[in-house]
């Protein structure tokens, strides 16, 4: 797995780029828009981890270009706006993940790993689970008109499990994109959020698209 | 301390006092001018009736000069007198007259007007002297004079007070309606919020100048506060960025330093440094999260999940410190806010209860009317008289042992008030303290519309 890493910060690019490689992954460094620009051209990139703020320019505006010209390498953002409207910006200019700063390195490790195995999908905006219908961009739900109040860490549950619909995915896999924790602590919590994702997303659970796959983990079903 | 008044009110309430001081004053002033001016023509009346009859006796001196005044005085009083009442005397004695039972008009051996009192009413009396020793003593009744004064008096009062009472209805009305910009003013300037300035300014023209005065300087305050407000943002904006990069590569070099290292002495010294760090950033994001005032309200939390990812962020740094907190979030407590601010909260509320004590620290979480996350410890507590020192940024409890970023309170005062709550500091029984962060609990409504498809993509925060 191939990780790009543009970070205009010369010491902030290099712990990520050896977290990355201390986890099997390989990783280029590149410090602003022009050079990642040149190591795009020459070579595949499993992941990007994209600075919104570079010497060079905005990593959004960069991110759009990326998207118009057809390119669909997942796109994780780092940025030091905490923001729900700057998550929501990030995600709606084509990033496919957020974090903020100072981040914890086994998170960002995780979800490198998370964006890395899904591979390029694109990463559908509205879907419709069931009775309800979702924005993954805004991160709202709506069954019958009624917003149905979705706590984050749901949606980050749901977002792993969505990332690779229709496969089981392991608990651990689960508990490290979410929680960024494996213990059994974190475990049960997980269980309580599924039951309660369930329930908001079908409160009649006549089609309810969560699936437990004994002993092994989750599996969520698209329509 | 006195109750503000009501402008208009003072204002017109003043403006009644002074119509009726001057209607009153103008009563009394008529009331006696007119008064002196009718009794000044009654004794002009008295005075010529009785020179008339003097000049008749002195004429008809030679006859009975008794059975002639008295004949001529009757006639004469009847014509002209209006109930005077009239004496003839002859040297000294009365020779003559009506009313002979008029006591006390005795002569009086001068020419000449005063006013006396007989058989208890007020009386004028005027009187003419002849040549020949006789005297006309003219008495006039002042009780008409007095009545038609009293009448003249009541009815100017009257008026003055009805005047007053037209007045102040009138002018209040006016001053209201001269003042009512005023009220709009302060509606609008009320309206504005200190974080929300931008975009925002007042109505230049309100129909008066000493209003459009006021406007004006509320306008320039406000493009002030607006300065000031943007300098902030963009302070907070700036410093977050550059507290944020060298933060971020310390604490990732960090980690990455103890994940890679094999020597357990390295990784146990490295301990210390990573916590320091933990703690940096943390007063970081508690200070940059104080210097906010605009949180959007945007996610939908549960407390429960947000003191949960406290308490396991605690256990990842202080297996010992975890170990003595026990959490309680039965159920699902939604809230609308950000779980950043409420973590970075929450998370500092047990990190103080475990600075203090080296007890059990109680963590719970209730979903009922409001939503409430309380942190209980059993540590020494704090004194009433200290609680409201403590929320200030920077205080520090009395204990000498007290340590940490003194952010701690101030910063979850800060975030409850900004999410519509509130924090309240409980000493406990028989000691320990009790902190409760109360939250509005959110219930999902009917949305207006469909949902939007898309997000607003601009937001400066």
């Amino acid at each position: 797995m191939r990780v790009l890493v543009v970070e205009d910060d010369a010491e902030t690019a290099e712990f990520i780029a050896r977290a990355a490689r201390s986890s099997g992954m390989a990783a280029e460094i590149a410090g602003d828009l022009a050079e990642a620009s040149w190591h795009l051209e020459q070579g595949l990139f499993d992941v990007l981890v994209l600075d919104v703020m570079l010497p060079d320019g905005d990593g959004l505006a960069f991110c759009r270009e990326l998207r118009a010209a057809g390119r669909p390498t997942p796109i994780l953002f780092l940025s030091a706006r905490g923001t729900v409207a700057a998550r929501v910006d990030g995600l709606s200019a084509g990033g496919d993940d957020y974090l903020v700063k100072p981040f914890a390195v086994r998170e960002l490790v995780a979800r490198l790993r998370a964006l890395g195995r899904r591979g390029a999908i694109a990463r559908p905006q509205h879907l419709v689970l069931g009775p309800t219908s979702l924005d993954l961009q805004a991160r709202r739900a709506e069954r019958a008109g009624v917003e149905v109040p979705i706590t984050a860490r749901e949606w980050q549950v749901l977002e792993v499990l969505l990332s690779r619909a229709g496969r089981t995915v392991a608990y651990d896999d689960v508990l490290e994109a979410a929680w960024g924790d494996v213990s059994e602590r974190a475990r049960a919590s997980l269980e309580v959020i599924v039951a309660r994702l369930r329930k908001k997303l079908d409160p009649s659970g006549a089609q309810s698209a969560i699936h437990t796959v004994r002993s092994l983990g989750y599996r969520l079903d698209l329509p | 301390m006195i109750a503000p008044r009501s402008l208009a009110a003072s204002v017109s309430r003043v403006q009644a006092a002074a119509v009726a001081v001057a209607s009153i004053t103008t009563v009394i002033v008529g009331t006696a001018a007119g008064a002196f001016t009718a009794v000044r023509q009654d004794d002009g009346t008295s005075i010529a009736l009785a020179q008339a009859l003097a000049r008749e006796l002195e004429n008809h001196a030679t006859d009975g000069a008794d059975a002639l005044a008295r004949n001529i005085g009757l006639e004469l009083t009847e014509q002209a007198s209006f109930g005077r009442e009239l004496k003839v005397y002859q040297r000294g004695l009365l020779v003559g007259g009506t009313d002979r039972s008029l006591v006390g008009l005795a002569p009086r051996a001068r020419s000449g007007c005063s006013t006396e009192r007989l058989r208890g009413q007020p009386w004028r009396v005027c009187s003419a002297l002849t040549s020949s020793g006789g005297e006309i003593v003219v008495a006039s009744p002042l009780g008409r004079v007095l009545r038609t004064t009293r009448t003249l008096v009541v009815t100017l009062l009257a008026a003055a007070l009805a005047t007053s009472a037209l007045f102040l209805a009138l002018s209040r009305r006016v001053l209201r309606r001269a003042l009512s910009p005023l009220d709009e003013l302060s509606a609008h300037v009320s309206a504005i919020e200190a974080a929300h300035t931008a975009g925002f300014s007042l109505p230049r023209r309100w129909g008066a100048q000493e209003i459009d005065a006021v406007a004006s300087s509320f306008d320039a305050l406000l493009s002030r506060v607006r300065h000031s407000v943007e300098r902030e943002r963009r302070f907070v904006a700036d410093a977050s960025h550059e507290l944020r990069t060298p933060l971020t590569r310390l604490r990732g070099q960090l980690e990455l330093l103890q994940s890679s290292s094999e020597d357990p002495s390295l990784q146990a010294s490295l301990q210390g440094p990573r916590r320091a760090c933990d703690l940096l950033v943390r007063t970081a994001e508690s200070l940059l999260a104080l210097a906010r005032e605009d949180v959007p309200l945007e996610e939908t939390v549960d407390v429960g999940d947000v003191a949960e990812r406290a308490v396991l962020a605690l256990i990842e740094h202080d297996r010992c410190a975890a170990a003595r907190v026990r959490l309680d979030a039965p159920e699902e407590a939604l809230v609308r806010g950000d779980s950043t601010l409420l973590g970075l909260a929450l998370g500092n509320l047990i990190d103080n209860a475990l600075k203090h004590t080296t007890g059990p620290i109680s963590v719970c979480v209730t979903s009922g009317e409001v939503i409430q996350a309380c942190i209980s410890d059993v540590g020494p507590g704090v004194a009433p008289h200290d609680v409201e020192r403590l929320i200030e940024p920077f205080a520090r409890g009395a204990a000498p042992t007290a340590q940490g970023t003194g952010l701690g309170l101030a910063l979850a005062n800060h975030v409850a008030r900004v999410h519509g709550g509130s924090l309240a500091l409980r000493p406990g029984v028989p000691k320990g303290l009790t902190c409760v962060v109360s939250l509005p609990r959110w219930q999902p409504r009917k949305a207006e519309g469909s949902p939007a498809p898309d997000p607003p993509s601009q937001h400066h925060g």
